[in-house]
């Protein structure tokens, strides 16, 4: 091979010092620096350089171990001295490639859909079935006590109605046969209006607006009871919580780069992402208080009425807040309610 | 008398001398103290022989970074987050390589491997977080006050890695903030503004800059600024007033609009209601906080000056940032984030363009200086927990 001399700029270690310089790079030898009045600056061998790798048409960083750093025009004779003389890696080959730019185009919305869509959803499937009863326990009471000191109060309800309620759902609960121990409590909140949630160890609250509203039907009330059944026994707290994680990271990392503005968008686009596995979780959680409503002999329009009277205390709801909402619009579940063929 | 060495005293002392010259000084002292002063190389008549502004240029190119940013995308997503690491060096190093002042590039030194384990614990330590706080509201709360008390610290560790990283002719910048000062900067002072209903932000804005400007250095030579707690107060409240002003403008322009967010209207204009409100607000933002930035980076560049080496200058007005911010976000959504490399690059050639440097005498007698090698730990963990200090 032939000996290739190029011009470059010489930076001797230690100082902000530049010296314009032709360097002389060669197979045997390695690297001869050579300053404009033919004095040799700095003489190596190629294992004692360092070169940062090939990116696009930055010119080339040559580190002379304890001498300098030379720069040099990065020009195919210089790119293929340095691919020869020392280790690279493939990657600005590929960032070179039209073809393969175009492909990776293509590649990456896929690979997103497919990342979050399904990798995401199914780890968390995953990691529900690990978290220990322990942990579970605690963040159980954690949270409904954190709930109890802000925006729920003690029930209204006087005993002989609790009574009756807790008589009527153990004898369902012990029916459906499920492992875990249910824990149903009644609430006052202003704030959630009639509503009914479920912690991952079993306990179920309901509040004495729900009571109000539907608890004169027992059929109503128990499709909502099976409902949040439902998101218990698929362990839905757990999964959302490692959905949530592990989609915040993603965003995070995938578009580690973007700044200020678009940090904004990717903020709304975990929420939407979020919203979308949430409501998928709703839809598991409908479906199993469905197919329990059917096994218990009662009829699955009682769930569809539920449903009904719980709309009307919502506001309206419109295509682009179903987007930014964690539950699905109360008129597909009431229409997958009565639609008898899905099951 | 004593024979008196001049060399000692700094350019502006041996000035006060000169001025203080009385008719007891011996001549020949006089004649010293004249020729030390003209061979000085603060003097400014030795200075403007040696002295040049020269613009920043910013040589990347779109076609160029859309392949590096969109190969590495997809590289970073088929190794589930891993390469990411190799990927932020190859984006940094495109931005920094391409970043030319007077003749020499800047450049990125970071190792992908370094930045990967800093990486690791940032996520370990996040989800760490994040499932105790889902787990448990009183581990949140704890967890919480303990950030609080490393937030500083974690942003001391993050600009230390990010001036370590960065080198203009093969010298590294470095950062030398320490705990206690940012602890008061970060934390104590805006806490403290509170009780001033918040006027008093600008100055501690203004805390913030001079903590984090003048505890750089570029080898041996010290950055120093000299901020104008006035500036701070033009800029903070000037875009206090153009937030509101607007704000004022639009709901008396947008009001019908804006009333159907009121629930019971019917669905469609709810839906409307709330785009032309949220579009509002994205706009309404965008030009406050582009009128304080301009200001506040030009006033920045303006009074920084490192010692012998380098003067700055900045003319970037408001009207090219608001421009700049806004069609960048319009641009981005409406191409799903491809055009993020176009993006990239053009704010980065707006930036280089509103930039000067005036490079002094003693430019090229910078010396490196050997300080213990930092680790990207700081910085990832930063990230992870989304705390970020840009410079300028």
């Amino acid at each position: 091979m032939k000996t290739l001399e190029v011009t470059g700029k010489f930076y001797p270690l230690g100082r902000s010092q530049c010296l314009p310089v032709t360097v002389l790079m060669t197979a045997s030898d390695g690297l001869r620096i050579i300053d404009l009045s033919n004095q040799l600056l700095a003489e190596t061998d190629v294992s004692q350089i360092q070169v940062a790798e090939k990116l696009a048409s930055v010119p080339r960083e040559i580190s002379l171990y304890d001498q300098g750093l030379v720069v040099v025009d990065s020009t195919p004779a210089v790119d293929v001295w340095i691919a020869s003389n020392s280790q690279q890696n493939k990657v600005s080959k590929l960032e070179s490639s039209k073809s393969t730019v175009l492909l990776c185009a293509v590649l990456v919305p896929v690979f997103l859909f497919a990342f979050f869509k399904y990798l995401i959803p199914s780890s968390a499937i995953l990691f529900a079935d690990y978290v220990p009863e322990s942990i579970v326990n605690i963040a159980s009471k954690h949270t409904l006590s954190a709930l109890d000191n802000s925006i729920l109060s003690d029930t209204s309800l006087n005993d002989e109605t609790q009574n009756s309620y807790q008589n009527m759902w153990r004898d369902i609960i012990s029916k459906i046969d499920v492992p875990t121990q249910f824990d149903i409590q009644f609430r006052q909140s202003d704030t959630m209006g009639a509503n009914a949630f479920a912690l991952p160890n079993g306990t179920i609250v309901i509040t004495d607006e729900l009571v109000k509203l539907i608890g004169d039907n027992h059929d109503l009330l128990t499709a909502i009871l099976l409902h949040e059944i439902g998101h218990v026994e698929h362990k839905h707290s757990m999964r959302f919580i490692s959905e949530a994680l592990a989609t915040s990271i993603a965003v995070n990392y995938f578009f580690a780069d973007l700044g200020g503005l678009v940090e904004f968008f990717a903020g709304v686009s975990n929420t939407v992402v979020q919203n979308q596995f949430s409501r998928k979780l709703e839809w598991e959680a409908d479906n199993y208080a469905l197919s329990k409503l059917v096994g218990l002999g009662m009829d699955r329009e009682s769930f569809a009425e539920a449903m009904q009277k719980l709309a009307v205390t919502l506001p309206k709801e419109s295509k682009l807040t179903l987007w930014l909402q964690s539950h699905p619009s109360m008129q597909s579940r009431i229409d997958n309610a009565k639609d008898k063929h899905l099951d | 008398m004593d024979n008196k060495n001049y060399q000692h005293f700094s350019f502006n002392e041996l000035l006060n001398a000169q001025q203080n010259i009385g008719s007891e000084t011996p001549p020949q002292e006089i004649a010293d103290l004249q020729a030390v002063i003209s061979a000085h190389p603060n003097n400014p008549a030795n200075q403007t022989a040696n002295k040049r502004t020269v613009p920043v240029k910013f040589l990347g190119k779109t076609d160029e970074f859309f392949s590096i940013w969109i190969v590495n995308l997809l590289l970073t997503i088929v190794t589930l987050g891993i390469y990411s690491a190799w990927a932020t060096v190859r984006n940094n190093r495109y931005f920094y390589s391409n970043t030319e002042i007077d003749g020499h590039r800047l450049a990125y030194l970071a190792d992908p491997i370094q930045i990967l384990k800093g990486r690791i614990i940032g996520v370990l330590l996040f989800a760490s977080y994040f499932l105790a706080a889902s787990f448990s509201p009183i581990a949140a709360g704890i967890i919480m006050l303990v950030l609080v008390f490393a937030y500083p610290l974690l942003i001391c560790m993050s600009l230390r890695f990010k001036m370590r990283m960065t080198a203009y002719r093969n010298v590294r910048f470095n950062f030398n903030g320490k705990y206690g000062r940012a602890f008061v900067v970060f934390i104590l002072l805006p806490i403290m503004s509170i009780f001033t209903l918040y006027l008093a932000l600008p100055w501690v804005m203004k805390k913030v800059d001079q903590f984090i400007y003048d505890n750089i250095t570029f080898g041996d030579k010290k950055l120093s600024t000299s901020l104008e707690t006035g500036e701070y107060f033009i800029a903070g409240l000037g875009a206090a007033f153009i937030g509101i002003a607007l704000f004022v403008l639009a709901s008396f322009g947008l009001g019908l609009s804006f009333s159907d967010l009121v629930p019971g209207e019917s669905g469609i204009d709810f839906t409307l209601g709330y785009a032309l409100f949220i579009v509002t607000y994205v706009a309404v933002i965008l030009i406050c906080s582009s009128f304080y930035a301009a200001r506040i980076r030009n006033h920045i560049f303006n009074n920084s000056v490192i010692e012998d080496v380098s003067e700055f200058t900045s003319q970037l007005s408001v009207s090219q940032l608001i421009w700049l911010r806004s069609s960048n976000f319009v641009v981005i959504v409406a191409s799903l984030g491809f055009a993020m490399p176009w993006v990239k690059i053009r704010s980065a050639r707006l930036y280089a363009s509103a930039t000067q440097v005036t490079v002094l005498a003693g430019a090229d007698n910078v010396l490196t200086k050997d300080s213990q090698s930092s680790s990207a730990i700081g910085e990832e963990v930063a990230n992870a927990f989304d705390i970020d200090v840009a410079i300028g």
